[in-house]
């Protein structure tokens, strides 16, 4: 192996943390994530779990119970919620990220509206985004070849709805990532409620508006999840493989084993991780 | 079930994800490492601050499924790579960083040694921005990252043999660039 010259790591020992971020730079990311926490405040984040957050009334918001608003000076909340951990369907997390709570008012981009005929998507809308088609059997990845088909399991039973946490109106997400993030929260907010067609629907979505997104693991992971939750498990299998395949060392790929598709999950882990 | 935090810089003490509560702790403790790993791997300027944004809002969103078969700083690495690259791909190579807007912390007493840092900093960007990506990658997270070959390939998802490739050939045009730079120097001098 080549070493480098004395001079070359000289050169570079001297860098330390020379070239980090100044104060002002680290301040202002932490008060984009919301994690900035002003005196006298609180972290402003709403609890996922049972109990810790309530679901507004039909059509309406509702403040996420036990998230702690600081008062002035306060940047931003980080709302993360939790999806079916109780079923063994598969837990996942969501950070959003929002903007300073004291700009002015934004459409709201999550609706906890239930009613379910006229619900919009829970997302907000874009110009040129194409409207949300729905979901069918028949869209999804087809079955890798170097894969056997698997024994049918038995069908897990959906998601009860779990806790959510609720956005308020004002909120908006930061751009870059936001966008991508919205659609997963969304996808994951209907699956939680019980609605794995319409997570389907947000999942290709997701699928169609970044195909290389980097969120892509969460949306396949939410896609074998709503699959599973509508029954069709081959199809789910068929998209667990691709997984597998995909990114064989994912930090996700143990939550698909907790789902209907976890046999071909098990079956292309490679054989160090089984 | 959310686990304790890892203590920032206790050594020896075991590495996990904080609770939720004490995500604050966890952005202060690995913010300036994640804006300079960023940094070193190509992100331009102007993005420093989205990416390193984005590189915790992953974090957060995978945090209940970090299994700790690596290390905290690892696993952010390889979120920081993945980004990066997205970013690189994105936007495509830039010719040259803009030294001109790279941070002096304002926060150092010696104005003097800032600058004196500042040069080595723009000293060894330049001489980064000689390495084809995949080498200025796998150079960087070994030689100033100091992450070793089963980590990068981890991170990278790329073969230990293509690791020690890209490393050997990167430390080559380091010393090369390295070279052309002290002969342009000596000839400038009076």
């Amino acid at each position: 192996m080549t070493e480098l010259s004395k001079e070359a790591r000289e050169l570079l020992a001297g860098l330390g943390d020379a070239d980090g971020p100044s104060a002002a730079q680290t301040s202002r990311i932490k008060r984009k994530l919301g994690v900035g926490l002003g005196a006298g405040s609180s972290l402003l984040i709403a609890s996922g779990t049972a109990g810790a957050v309530k679901l507004g009334a039909a059509g309406g918001t509702a403040a996420a119970a036990g998230a702690k608003l600081g008062g002035a000076g306060i940047s931003g909340l980080v709302s993360m919620f939790v999806l079916g951990a109780a079923a063994g369907v598969g837990v996942s997390t969501t950070t959003a990220v929002v903007r300073n709570l004291a700009s002015p008012p934004a459409p709201a981009m999550v609706t906890t509206a239930t009613s379910s005929a006229e619900r919009p998507l829970p997302v907000r809308a874009r110009p040129g985004s194409a409207p949300v088609a729905a979901a069918t059997a028949g869209d999804h990845a087809p079955p890798l070849s170097a894969a056997a088909p698997a024994p049918l399991a038995p069908v897990r039973a959906p998601a009860p709805v779990a806790a959510l946490a609720e956005v308020p109106p004002s909120i908006a997400l930061e751009p870059t990532l936001g966008p991508e993030l919205e659609l997963v929260i969304a996808a994951k907010r209907e699956l939680a409620a019980g609605r794995p067609a319409q997570a389907l629907a947000v999942v290709e979505r997701l699928g169609r508006e970044f195909p290389n997104g980097t969120l892509r693991e969460e949306r396949m992971l939410l896609r074998v999840l709503a699959l599973c939750a509508l029954g069709q498990i081959e199809p789910a299998r068929h998209q667990t493989r691709e997984f597998a395949v995909l990114a064989p060392r994912s930090p996700l790929l143990p939550r698909l084993e907790q789902s209907c598709g976890s046999d071909a999950a098990a079956s292309l882990k490679p054989a160090g991780q089984r | 079930v959310a686990l304790p935090l890892e203590a920032p810089g206790a050594p020896g003490a075991p590495e996990m994800i904080p609770r939720r509560e004490h995500w604050s702790e966890f952005y202060d403790a690995h913010a300036g490492f994640v804006f300079r790993c960023l940094r070193r791997l190509g992100v331009a300027p102007e993005a420093l601050e989205d990416t390193t944004q984005e590189v915790f809002m992953i974090a957060f969103e995978r945090a209940e499924v970090f299994e700790r078969r690596s290390s905290v700083r690892t696993w952010l690495h390889g979120i920081a790579f993945n980004l990066a690259r997205r970013h690189l791909h994105a936007r495509g190579r830039a010719s040259a960083e803009r030294l001109s807007e790279l941070p002096v912390d304002d926060q150092r007493p010696n104005q003097e040694e800032a600058l004196v840092r500042k040069r080595a900093v723009e000293e060894i960007y330049s001489l980064l921005e000689c390495l084809a990506p995949d080498q200025r990658a796998v150079f960087v997270l070994t030689e100033l990252e100091q992450l070793t070959a089963p980590e990068i390939a981890e991170i990278t998802g790329a073969p230990l043999n293509t690791v020690y490739s890209r490393l050997r050939l990167g430390r080559r045009e380091f010393e090369a660039a390295l070279r052309r730079k002290r002969a342009r120097d000596g000839w400038r001098e009076p």
